[in-house]
């Protein structure tokens, strides 16, 4: 019998990337739950506990870096190596900051879809595509 | 009878103890210079803050020790081209009067034009002029019938309009008033004139001296704060620059990596080519972000190494798999020889690291037409070894030496792709030599090249790099 999918937040605000992303994901055989601001993706990932969690940085409501830190505060965050930072940022605080909580610092245009899957896969001891 | 005692001496005694009492006389007025002298020093070194406060301070000390009551000094405003007065002190003529001349005085500056006038004349002819008249020291400036009656109320009686210099520059006038007429004045009091105007002169000189270099220093500390904010503006600009132009690049690199892969069904050969093409381009764009924005970092002296826990083979992987269509497309044969046994994590720049990477293998595919490109990574003693081999033009001797040197691009290379920045390589030194490591490479011209780079395995070694 197939393993039950494993389940993966993606809080993306950009819908245009978010669907890249999610026609990947599906692809690869993934549940996945998008989010399309910083509150939405703090709620889900208060009452969820997903496989796996790609959190981009610059979004409405809430940071990435706020909701972690929220959920940081509760008890709840993710740990680090089930969660990866998707980002654009130029900012080199940015790329401290998530070095310090020991989670991956991934530059969205220099990877592809595939490259992003292979990297959760590795870090979930799945296969590669 | 002691006086009838000594007859014959008393005279010549009598012109001793008067010699004596004289001789006397003069070192306390000797004395009370030198004091009064000192104290103008003083008020200068003790580095008063404002030029007003200082010239003032002088004055107080002239009119109080010098003898001479009445002091005023006026400063020359070359922009308005006046004397203007920045310190009017009475020591004489009651507390009304002394009140009525600071106020009605200190309001009325002396235009270099009034070539009458004798402080005007004073100070173009460099000497000491003497007035009876205040009227005629402030004129036009005041009415004559009340400066008449406000000298009367003052009991003045003569005015020593003395030009203060300093350094060859004229930098004002005093002016001493004293109830005695010019002719009663003493050898003594004259010196004193002349000395004051010195004194005053040198102290003025280091006042405006003092003030003008405050203002530099506050002038210099404003523009320096403007050029941090332009700093701060330009930092915040090139990041969200990047950060805007990343952000479309990421939708078109990502679906033309996807229509490629297959995502939105099969596509034929051309189709293929010419996405290949749209992906590499994109790809392209992607690292020259990264370039510039390194570069810029360089510039600003901001270009930090921020090192953290990284898996340098899952790196090479991937920028090899992103080339690999580009190598395909090209014909030629690109692989990548990984390391056995697997590396341990390394504490590295990854994003910085991964921009030499990818700019070796990019490289190596755009100058070999034909052939092949070998990425080989492996452990060697306590160091990581990257070597990338291709096939292709290399890099003629004479080019060697330059090749890592800011926007430089060898001849032959400028051929084959006019538009490269010339900066990859020399970032790509400065991210390995800053991480504690050394490029590897050597080059033959029209056979091919290898470029690559050694890391210690366990982080920078103290103290082996700038």
């Amino acid at each position: 019998m197939a393993q039950a999918a494993k389940t993966i937040v993606l809080a993306e605000d950009d819908a245009v990337i978010a669907r890249m992303y999610l026609t990947k994901l599906t692809r690869a055989g993934f549940r996945v739950i998008v989010c399309a601001d910083g509150k939405q993706a703090y709620d889900e990932l208060k009452t969820s506990q997903p496989d796996f969690v790609m959190m981009d940085l610059n979004m409405p409501e809430l940071r990435g870096f706020e909701v972690i830190k929220a959920l940081m505060d509760e008890g709840m965050a993710p740990p680090a190596d089930r969660m990866i930072i998707l980002t654009n940022s130029a900012n080199p605080a940015d790329r401290k900051l998530a070095s310090q909580i020991g989670v991956d610092y991934i530059i969205k245009a220099e990877m592809t879809p595939r490259q992003i899957v292979n990297r959760i896969n590795a870090k979930l001891g799945l296969p590669s595509h | 009878m002691a006086q009838s005692a000594l007859p014959e001496d008393s005279s010549g005694l009598h012109q001793t103890a008067e010699e004596v009492y004289r001789k006397n006389l003069q070192l306390a007025e000797k004395n009370k210079t030198l004091t009064l002298l000192r104290k103008i020093d003083e008020i200068v070194l003790s580095a008063a803050t404002d030029v007003d406060s200082a010239v003032t301070r002088v004055a107080q000390a002239v009119a109080e020790d010098s003898g001479f009551p009445f002091a005023t000094i006026y400063v020359t405003n070359e922009r308005k081209g006046v004397l203007q007065p920045r310190a009017v002190i009475t020591r004489i003529g009651g507390e009304h009067a002394g009140g009525v001349a600071e106020r009605e005085l200190m309001g009325a500056s002396i235009s270099f034009r009034h070539s009458t006038n004798p402080m005007v004349r004073a100070v173009h002819k460099l000497m000491i002029v003497t007035s009876q008249h205040l009227f005629e020291v402030v004129q036009p400036a005041l009415p004559i019938e009340e400066t008449e009656q406000l000298q009367k109320e003052l009991s003045l009686s003569t005015f020593f309009i003395c030009p203060l210099q300093s350094r060859g520059d004229v930098l004002g006038a005093m002016v001493l008033g004293t109830a005695e007429k010019p002719d009663e004045l003493s050898f003594y009091e004259k010196n004193l004139i002349e000395r004051l105007a010195v004194s005053v002169g040198v102290a003025l000189d280091n006042t405006l001296l003092y003030a003008r270099s405050e203002e530099a220093a506050k002038r210099l500390r404003t523009a320096n704060r403007h050029l941090k904010d332009l700093d701060k503006a330009k930092d915040e600009f090139i990041s969200m620059a990047s950060h805007q132009l990343r952000t479309p690049l990421t939708s078109i690199k990502g679906y033309l990596s996807m229509l490629l892969e297959g995502d939105a069904g099969k596509i034929n050969k051309e189709q293929r080519e010419f996405l290949t093409y749209a992906f590499a381009g994109s790809q392209r764009m992607v690292s020259l972000i990264s370039d510039l924005l390194n570069v810029s970092r360089m510039a600003a002296g901001k270009f930090v190494i921020e090192a953290e826990s990284t898996d340098i083979t899952d790196i090479v992987q991937e920028e090899v798999d992103q080339l690999q269509r580009h190598a395909d497309a090209k014909g030629l044969q690109l692989q990548f020889v990984p390391p056995k046994p697997k590396l341990p994590l390394m504490s590295i720049d990854e994003g910085k690291t991964r921009q030499v990477i990818m700019n070796f293998i990019d490289n190596a595919i755009y100058y070999t037409k034909q052939g092949s490109v070998t990425v080989t990574l492996k452990r060697k003693s306590r160091n990581v070894e990257l070597r990338v081999e291709d096939t292709g033009i290399g890099v003629p001797d004479d080019a060697q030496k330059q090749l890592f040197t800011k926007f430089f691009r060898a001849p032959n290379a400028q051929v084959l792709r006019p538009d490269g920045t010339g900066l990859g390589l020399f970032l790509a030194q400065r991210v390995i030599e800053d991480q504690g490591g050394t490029i590897i490479f050597k080059s033959t011209e029209g056979k091919g090249s290898t470029f690559g780079f050694t890391l210690p395995l366990h982080g920078r070694r103290h103290g082996s790099s700038r």
